[in-house]
């Protein structure tokens, strides 16, 4: 019973997440071109009904160390090839060590999109704040959206755009 | 159908970007088919998702292939936008399941990406993960729309 509980409160901020890193993409989105007022609608229209809850059971530091590994690797094969080419390379490699929940093997996808940035140089700041990020949000929202497409971006762009915003602070 | 069939219809059908030199075409023209090909993208990518290889995989696979590409340095810019960098977007439209949106929804989902990275990404696509949010709402927007329709037929 408590589980159960557990378990909706966690759904519940996973789907308040969700929805703030998309209402954020928007706002940017507008904040940019304010003549593309009615993007509005398409986040509107994406919220009318929501998709149904899966039951995981996923450990936060695997989370953890896939989106560092994901992270780790995009990054440092930025520096010889294209960010896509980067990103996919270890992403697709990774896909086949065995023994790994498929769950943790996409959070990896999700940490070297966070890497496809322009900003995110490999540094001890971005190699801390991204995967601690990304594990999180992937953790509270591990039971919501699977099997809709851009999820892991969804990931990936909150890791990223809370790295920036701290690094915007910092500096 | 064999995967290596299928990767090389893809290949196949990049190579006519190339040849088509989409630059002399008209502003609507040049938009209608950059929507159709990230329309194919996705549609391609959920294809091989659900036929070989799972999702990630497929979308990774792809990757490789428009990162290859993009690394030869092949020119293929509709509307100042470079092709193979907006498709990768469009292989996370085809990640969505084919139990929420079916081979065609996959389509309209990637045109409207397609659409939306148009008018979108030049202005967030420096931070990472911005096609990736794009590509879901594009996928959620098709999944409610297509059960909206479905609710009023009484299905």
């Amino acid at each position: 019973m408590q589980k159960k509980i557990q378990n909706n409160i966690k759904n519940k901020i996973g789907l308040s997440l969700i929805f703030l890193i998309q209402l954020a993409f928007c706002v940017l989105v507008i904040w940019y071109k304010p003549q593309f007022w009615y993007f509005a609608f398409i986040l509107i229209f994406s919220w009318l009904l929501l998709p149904p809850v899966l039951h995981n059971q996923q450990k936060w530091w695997l989370l953890m160390v896939f989106s560092f590994l994901g992270l780790y690797c995009t990054l440092f094969l930025k520096i010889y090839l294209n960010t896509i080419l980067a990103a996919s390379i270890a992403s697709f490699l990774i896909q086949f060590v065995p023994k790994i929940s498929n769950y943790a093997k996409a959070i990896f996808y999700a940490g070297a999109f966070a890497a496809m940035g322009d900003f995110v140089f490999l540094n001890e700041f971005s190699t801390v704040v991204i995967p601690f990020v990304c594990a999180t949000f992937a953790w509270f929202t591990q039971n919501l959206h699977n099997g809709i497409g851009g999820k892991l971006g969804t990931i990936g762009f909150f890791g990223a755009a809370i790295h920036f915003l701290i690094e915007l602070i910092i500096k | 159908m064999n995967i290596f069939v299928a990767l090389f219809i893809f290949l196949l059908s990049n190579f006519v970007l190339f040849w088509l030199k989409l630059n002399h075409f008209s502003e609507v023209l040049q938009m209608i088919f950059f929507m159709q090909y990230m329309g194919f993208v996705a549609f391609f990518t959920q294809y091989i998702a659900e036929k070989f290889l799972n999702p990630v995989k497929s979308s990774a696979l792809i990757g490789l292939i428009l990162g290859i590409f993009l690394q030869l340095n092949i020119p293929a810019q509709i509307l100042q936008f470079n092709v193979f960098t907006v498709a990768f977007g469009a292989t996370f439209v085809g990640m969505c399941s084919a139990k929420f949106l079916n081979g065609w929804a996959v389509f309209v989902a990637g045109c409207l990406y397609g659409l939306c990275a148009l008018f979108t990404l030049q202005n967030s696509s420096f931070i990472g993960g911005a096609m990736g949010t794009l590509a879901c709402l594009c996928c959620l927007v098709v999944i409610n729309v297509l059960k909206i329709v479905q609710w009023k037929k009484g299905i």
